[in-house]
């Protein structure tokens, strides 16, 4: 079946109601029996929190005034207190960047085959190199709500061999390139724009050749974006994924106008983005499109303020707990309506939920905001029961850990490296190709235990 | 022996690592944790039993396992020891007062211990003798920033929408605040999708294209000769422009083919225009060049572009593509006359005031959420005026002929219409439109535009931090370490306190005063200015405003020379006058920076710009033209 699309009205930057998404369709009726492949999507939010405020007490789940917000969801959650971000420097650049590359700054630096590369894209580039298999469309998504002020390299939390990668936050750009095919009206513009693709990466291979050693892996990067570029256009692209109607869903994209994405930023626009951004990120991964998403809400230091507060995020961080919490439950609240939507989206012809068959991890820029640590990062991970996690608990691993350099505790702090729990993540959805190289020196570096029910990694 | 700095090094040794953390630390001062040495990290268990006097500083910086967190060699770039800083009492004392950060093991380093251990790391510090010649600058591709993609698009097809159609690419990467850097974006996925709709939305919206296509009127059913024709002339007429080059053979047949694939020449076009813009070769700028003895010598086509995108942010025209193809641009006299041309082309303007707000970290001044029942006359149609007033500023200094780098600073002109004028307390302005006016000395120079301000201020107050921040960083170029961690809890905001008074825990701790006793007091000059640009004379509830202070160490933070001050024009005059070479050769950084799209220049190239240019006349103009006449602006190895 040829995959043509009738998205003329969906010109970038316009927002309109769109004609049916005949490419979904042809896709997943294509598609031999429902993919249900773990799928994982981390969370970023900013500027740390506090935690006492944070992880309810281990062994318990009474949730403290931050996370609060995640009640109705927290019989899906599994608290992960006394983790650490290895390595200098504990700032919010130095979180940013740690936070899901597990990429070691202790010196001399700790070296990993893929530089500086975040999990999402790790995993997606495994997943696109085995598409064959798992039928997706692209490698992984970087995306959020509120990403404004992420434009600095010191703030991004997505890399892929040391380039970074911006978080999308303008659903008006997102959707038409998630879901806007090759926007072709006809066969033959269809032909045509094969053509066109055709001798761009004539044009690239021809450049590559001249310059042999010089900007290889610049241009390598280019030549991968245009395969991908070429998946989506090529009509004979079969996907995997969910047969059912989420897969045509058209968000109302007009409620955010047709300026620009300026606004969308904006104090009283921020719910409405975030709302439609999740919508967007569970359709992506209930629709087989990718199989790893990278969703940041706002970016470290994030001057936004959020619904409810009268002042920015990272200004709050530096008060005191009280005035942290108040913009930090938006955010937990965010969250917690994403949760509760994946879980009632259902995955798989034998009754689980999109939840269950996603792995949630949420990371941030620091651990304790005000102090500018490493140490405690807010984490905790949510759904996936058909990878076998155990949740509805909270459990402090920092026993189990060690002390020395690790997210600037005090001497006598023991914690666990966070790339445990990312190595640990990549291990359980089975890829092989990841390397997070700070994971701990004792145990061997995984929370495999922690993972299915007990209290130590 | 003395060794020729190179940019690795330097890379490692100045201060890679400066964090926001020390932009956006604790607005409100206060009392901290009273027990400092609680607030340190640890990281070492090795302890010293020897007597120090036996042993050599290289020695004791083992022994107290000062290498786990500044390296070997003291060059661990994420835990930076930035020698500009020191000297030899004021390492000595640092290191005796807080170091190393250990929580009750006996490895303190006082006395004799701290004194030698100071000598040993400073001794690390590398050398800068330039009287080699600096190594050029590697080959590369510059990928073309949103911005750069939008001018050239409105320049090649003669549209006016550019900056709409670039709102759907990925923003650029900003590395050492410039969004132009060689490192910066890359071609990811979701970048090359964009180009690639973009291309698509641009041919489909295309007007004028009988003008574009250069081949006589069209027919309206073109046989396939005609369409082949009309492509034998538009493809490689278009595509140098395009290509800011001549396309070589096997482009041309490979463009030619898609024009050919057209049912129309319309279609034609619209294909070939498709291809083109998602190009490489439209996408990157080359600096490669042609092998010349052991390095590689710019062609005249991509000096055209380098010419253009630096002082235009835009591709060449056709007077600068003419030079190019009679190889003229080899000359350094020609080249020099296309630079001084270029620069008084209105499209400098643009350009300029967009170099001239990103050295000043001023962003989009409307984003800044400010608490409108603190200040209640602010608005977004302010904040725009603002923007305004600084780039015609900006582009007055920069471009308007005889200025120098202290007008910057001084300068006792500024830009106002009616609503801005009368925002800011100053009546001399009755028009919608923009004047050019003089003021008085609370409005002169740079740091008292609003846009600067309001952009170095939090929602509800001033920030210090910030405004003492944008002296010692963008303005001297000088650097910091990082922030201690786990310093304690901050004192809430509290009117009946001056801010200067809340935030003096950064002054009592030590281990915050280290760097903060070079920022605050800067910060605090500002303090006639409130959070939104305008001028004051009280604070809270009627305190009075305290603008004084000290500027310690003009060239160096390691320096004692003190230059004190009673309020922002006090310190304005300072930078101009005493200061006047540091913020020269920081301007010339920057300018570095910025020209060669790199986020550490070389010392010696930039000493070089800043001799000829001060040679020349001292005028800013004569800086944009200074590097042309450096030997390896042409070469790339």
């Amino acid at each position: 079946m040829k995959r043509r699309t009738l998205l003329k009205n969906f010109a970038v930057g316009a927002a309109t109601t769109a004609a049916p998404l005949t490419s979904i369709l042809a896709r997943s009726a294509m598609a031999a029996e429902n993919n249900t492949r773990l799928k994982t999507l981390f969370i970023f939010h900013p500027n740390g929190a506090v935690p006492d405020y944070f992880f309810p007490k281990a062994g318990t789940m009474a949730l403290p005034p931050m996370t609060k917000p995640l009640e109705k969801v927290k019989e899906h959650l599994l608290f992960l207190d006394g983790l650490g971000y290895a390595g200098k420097p504990h700032t919010h650049e130095g979180g940013s960047k740690k936070c899901l590359t597990g990429f070691g700054t202790d010196y001399p630096t700790i070296q990993s085959p893929h530089g500086l590369s975040s999990i999402d894209v790790q995993m997606g580039k495994e997943d696109w190199a085995n598409r064959d298999q798992t039928q997706i469309t692209v490698p992984s998504i970087q995306m959020g709500c509120g990403t404004k002020w992420g434009d600095n390299f010191d703030k991004r939390i997505s890399f892929d061999k040391g380039k970074d990668l911006h978080a999308v936050d303008d659903p008006r750009i997102l959707y038409p390139q998630l879901f806007g095919g090759g926007g072709d009206s006809s066969e033959q513009a269809g032909d045509a724009s094969l053509k066109i693709l055709s001798a761009i990466q004539g044009d690239l291979k021809r450049l590559q050749g001249k310059l042999g050693q010089v900007e290889r892996e610049r241009l390598e990067m280019h030549a991968d974006s245009l395969t991908v570029l070429e998946a989506k256009l090529n009509p004979n692209n079969s996907g995997g994924g969910n047969s059912s109607s989420l897969c045509t869903n058209t968000p109302d994209l007009m409620q955010f106008g047709t300026g620009g994405n300026d606004a969308l930023w904006r104090t009283n626009i921020l719910g409405a983005v975030s709302d439609v951004q999740q919508d967007l990120a569970i359709q992506s991964l209930a629709c087989g499109l990718t199989r790893s998403i990278a969703f940041s809400y706002g970016v470290s230091v994030s001057p936004i303020i959020v619904p409810g507060t009268s002042a920015g995020d990272h200004d709050l961080s530096h008060q005191d707990a009280d005035a942290h919490t108040t913009s930090k439950i938006w955010w937990m609240a965010q969250i917690a309506n994403f949760i509760e939507k994946m879980a009632n989206t259902p995955d798989g012809a034998d009754g689980s939920s999109l939840l269950d068959n996603t792995i949630v991890m949420t990371v941030s820029d620091l651990g304790h905001g005000n102090r500018h640590n490493h140490f405690q990062v807010p984490t905790f991970l949510a759904g996936g029961k058909n990878a076998g996690l155990i949740t509805g608990r909270s459990i402090d691993l920092a026993p189990y850990g060690a002390t020395g350099v690790k997210g600037d505790q005090n001497t006598n702090d023991k914690s666990i490296n966070h790339s445990d729990v990312l190595a640990t993540i990549a291990e359980v959805c089975g890829y092989t190709s990841c390397v997070f190289p700070t994971t701990s020196d004792n145990g061997n570096g995984r929370i495999h235990n922690a993972w299915k029910g007990a209290d130590m990694p | 022996m003395i060794k020729k700095l190179s940019t690795v090094l330097l890379a490692s040794i100045l201060a890679a690592c400066v964090s926001d953390g020390d932009e956006n630390p604790p607005t409100n001062g206060g009392a901290l944790s009273s027990n400092p040495s609680s607030a340190l990290s640890s990281s070492s268990t090795a302890s010293s039993s020897a007597p120090t006097s036996h042993k050599t500083g290289a020695q004791l910086y083992k022994a107290h396992n000062c290498a786990a967190c500044h390296g070997d060699d003291a060059a661990n770039p994420t835990q930076p020891i930035v020698f500009a800083n020191w000297n030899q009492n004021s390492l000595a004392k640092r290191i005796n007062d807080t170091m190393p950060h250990t929580i009750g093991l006996p490895t303190d380093c006082v006395g004799e211990c701290a004194d030698k251990v100071a000598e040993y790391v400073l001794s690390l510090a590398p050398v800068v003798a330039c009287n080699e010649p600096a190594q050029a600058l590697p080959q590369r591709l510059r990928l073309l920033t949103n911005r750069e993609y939008a001018n050239t698009i409105n320049d090649l097809l003669g549209r006016t929408d550019g900056e709409e159609l670039i709102k759907a690419i990925p923003v650029d990467t900003r590395i050492a605040g410039f969004d132009n850097n060689a490192k910066g974006s890359s071609a990811t996925a979701g970048r090359v999708d964009a180009y690639w709709s973009v291309a698509q939305k641009i041919a489909d919206t295309q007007s004028n294209i009988n003008n574009l296509l250069g081949c006589g009127q069209q027919q309206q059913n073109p046989s396939q000769d005609d369409i082949r024709r009309c492509g034998d002339i538009f493809v490689p007429a278009f595509g140098k422009k395009a290509f800011r080059r001549p396309l070589n053979n096997e482009e041309l047949t490979a463009y030619k083919a898609i024009f050919n694939a057209g049912n129309t020449t319309a279609e034609g076009f619209a294909y070939t225009l498709r291809a083109f813009l998602s190009s490489p070769s439209f996408l990157y700028r080359s600096e490669i060049g042609k092998a010349n003895a052991g390095q590689y010598q710019l062609d005249n086509y991509e000096l055209a572009s380098l010419l253009s995108y630096t002082l235009w942010g835009s591709m060449p025209d056709e007077t600068l593509l003419n030079a190019a193809k009679s190889g003229a641009l080899s000359s350094a006299n020609t080249l020099r006359q296309q630079a001084e041309r270029l620069l008084k082309d209105p499209r400098a303007q643009a350009q300029f005031a967009h170099f001239g707000r990103q050295w000043l970290n001023v962003g989009n001044v409307s984003a800044e959420a400010k608490d409108t029942t603190i200040f209640s006359n602010y608005s977004v149609q302010i904040a725009n005026h603002m923007e305004t007033e600084l780039d015609l500023f900006l582009q007055e200094l920069f471009l308007g002929g005889n200025y120098k780098t202290a007008d910057i600073y001084t300068a006792n002109f500024t830009y106002l219409n009616r609503d801005l004028a009368q925002f800011y307390g100053i009546n001399n302005t009755n028009t919608n439109d923009f004047q050019k006016v003089t003021v008085d000395n609370k409005r002169q120079g740079v740091l008292t535009k609003g846009a600067v301000l309001t952009i170095n201020a939090s929602s509800k107050e001033n920030h210090p931090i910030k405004r003492g921040l944008l002296i010692r960083r963008n303005l001297l170029c000088q650097e910091f370490g990082l922030p201690p961690a786990n310093v304690g809890e901050i004192e809430p905001l509290d009117p009946s306190k001056p801010l200067r008074e809340r935030s003096s825990a950064h002054s009592n701790n030590p281990a915050c005063a280290a760097c903060h006793q070079h920022i605050d007091p800067l910060g605090f000059a500002f303090e006639n200015y409130n959070g939104v640009g305008q001028y004051r004379t009280t604070e809270g509830n009627n305190l009075a405003i305290d603008a004084t202070g000290s500027l310690i160490g003009i060239k160096s933070m390691a320096d004692l020379d003190e230059h004190n001050f009673d309020d922002l024009q006090g310190l304005t005059d300072i930078l101009a006058n005493q200061g006047q070479a540091q913020v020269e050769s920081c301007l010339a950084t920057q300018y570095h920076r910025y020209y060669q799209g790199v986020a550490k220049p070389d010392i010696c190239e930039v000493q070089n710009t800043v001799s000829r240019w001060q040679t020349q006349s001292g005028t800013l103009m004569d800086l944009w033209l200074a590097p042309l006449s450096d030997p390896n602006f042409m070469m790339r190895r």
